[in-house]
């Protein structure tokens, strides 16, 4: 074990566990909950996008459009220092409040655009079917189509979610504590750079593998056997 | 036959490489400047007074400016390379750059990486408010419900964390800039950093008010890699020479004590 230690330093690296720990577990709550926030305001503007009414349809999509030609970075700022020039009483949220807000604008068009594709890729066989069968469009909708349509996108969402785990990392701009945050503190204090980042990269590594898991339960419930075999 | 000539060419290339790599890692930083008549530093990409860009699109700098004035007694080229501060360790010991000429804390655990050389100046912690805040001293902050700010995993954030632990403490990646714009927008109480780096905002930013007494003072210094003993006498001795001479108490004049270089660069 000797030549390992020498390579990569346990030691300190368990020096610091409590640092990581707090890390991931603030990366994971936030993450989670603006992955749920995400998925429900992904759902409505993907309806949205889909809607023949342009004064629903142009609004969404100038939206979608804003946010997907602007760097997070900037949209985190803006939402941050510009919140409580505007509003009196911006200052009300914190910061992991206000992250959470502006991850979720962020990543809601995202989500919504991967949605509807999801939404097209449903057979118009199934629509027709639910609707003889006497559903109504609200119905179809819930029932029928959008379990489908999800189940059909979990990769691609995954790969999404795997990016909003990321981006909670530029949350450090406005004073959140997360598992990048962990990692730089661990590093200013005893400058190794290789484990302090490696640890960091491997503590996102887990989270993804972790979310990884979920997905797959997730996609088995949605799709079902019936899924599996197409 | 063939194989056997194979087999002898492969041993004496491999001898050669090895002979070419163990006289590269046998050459000191100090020899490797000798030679090639060119010292790189690596400064950190933080803001005036310590390493920054002037109004004239040139990095200068109270650590610039240090780090020239050796090279240029020393008779070589002074290549200066630029890091964020998550860099600046590991371009030393990567070996792509000589030396750290930066605004670090020699800490115990940072010292079991790197050396430092002697303190080349001291830093003066110290806490900022707003002038309509009503805080006098950095005392008046160690009070449940205030907040204060600093960069993240910074000094002044340990600083904060140890002797204002009462108020909650934020920390801002980036630097003191992020923190100033978070006070002026009215989402912290307070920001703790040190006089010379305030004393570049005080002008621009209005308002803007140092609470009375140090929090804490800092020795700061250069950092080697640990086998550039050779480097590292060379620096302490020519900080030694400056320091004597005054050439070294004249810039600590015009960037660090003093707001003068503003005139000139701002």
């Amino acid at each position: 074990m000797e030549w390992l230690q020498s390579i990569f330093n346990f030691r300190i690296v368990f020096q610091y566990w409590e640092v990581f720990a707090q890390g991931i577990v603030n990366t994971i709550l936030i993450s989670a909950i603006c992955l749920a926030l995400s998925l429900m305001f992904g759902i409505l503007i993907a309806l949205a996008r889909r809607s023949s009414n342009p004064l629903i349809w142009r609004p969404v999509a100038v939206y979608i459009q804003a946010i997907r030609s602007t760097p997070l970075l900037i949209q985190i700022y803006l939402i941050y220092y510009g919140l409580p020039s505007i509003l009196p009483f911006g200052n009300f949220l914190d910061e992991t409040q206000t992250g959470i807000i502006a991850l979720t604008i962020h990543t809601s068009p995202y989500m919504g655009e991967i949605i509807r594709a999801g939404l097209e890729s449903v057979d118009r066989g199934q629509i027709e079917g639910a609707l003889s069968v006497g559903m109504t469009p609200r119905q179809t909708t819930t029932n029928v189509v959008l379990p489908q349509a999800i189940a059909n996108v979990v990769p691609p969402l995954l790969g999404q979610t795997a990016v909003l785990i990321k981006d909670t990392s530029l949350l450090s701009i406005i004073a959140v504590f997360e598992l990048m945050g962990a990692g730089l503190r661990m590093f200013s204090e005893t400058v190794i750079a290789t484990e302090s980042y490696v640890t960091t990269a491997v503590c996102y590594l887990a989270i993804y593998f972790m979310m990884l898991g979920i997905s797959g339960v997730v996609q088995r419930k949605l799709g079902g056997s019936a899924w599996q075999a197409n | 036959m063939k194989k056997f000539t194979k087999l002898a060419v492969a041993a004496v290339s491999g001898a050669w490489l090895a002979m070419m790599t163990t006289a590269s890692f046998a050459e000191s930083t100090m020899e490797k400047i000798v030679r090639t008549g060119e010292m790189t530093i690596a400064v950190q990409t933080q803001g005036p007074p310590v390493s920054f860009i002037n109004k004239d699109g040139k990095r200068t700098g109270l650590a610039v400016e240090l780090a020239q004035m050796m090279a240029d007694d020393m008779g070589v080229k002074l290549v200066v390379q630029d890091y964020d501060w998550k860099g600046l360790i590991p371009s030393l010991l990567s070996g792509k750059a000589d030396f750290i000429a930066a605004d670090m804390t020699p800490t115990a655990k940072r010292s079991m990486q790197v050396v430092f050389t002697e303190p080349v100046f001291y830093s003066e912690t110290i806490a900022f408010a707003m002038k309509d805040s009503g805080y006098t001293s950095w005392k008046d902050l160690n009070v449940a419900g205030i907040s204060v700010g600093a960069t993240q995993a910074s000094s002044w954030a340990d600083i904060a964390r140890a002797k204002i632990s009462n108020a909650e403490l934020k920390e801002f990646a980036g630097g003191t800039a992020q923190t100033v714009q978070a006070l002026t927008s009215g989402r912290i109480n307070a920001g703790v950093s040190d006089k010379a780096t305030i004393a570049g905002f005080m002008s621009s930013i209005e308002g803007l008010v140092v609470l009375d007494g140090d929090i804490s003072r800092e020795p700061l210094g250069f950092a080697v890699r640990p086998d550039s003993t050779h480097l590292l006498f060379a620096l302490d001795n020519y900080m030694g020479l400056i320091r004597a001479d005054g050439r070294l108490d004249e810039k600590l004049e015009y960037w660090w004590n003093t707001t003068n270089w503003e005139a000139d660069h701002k």
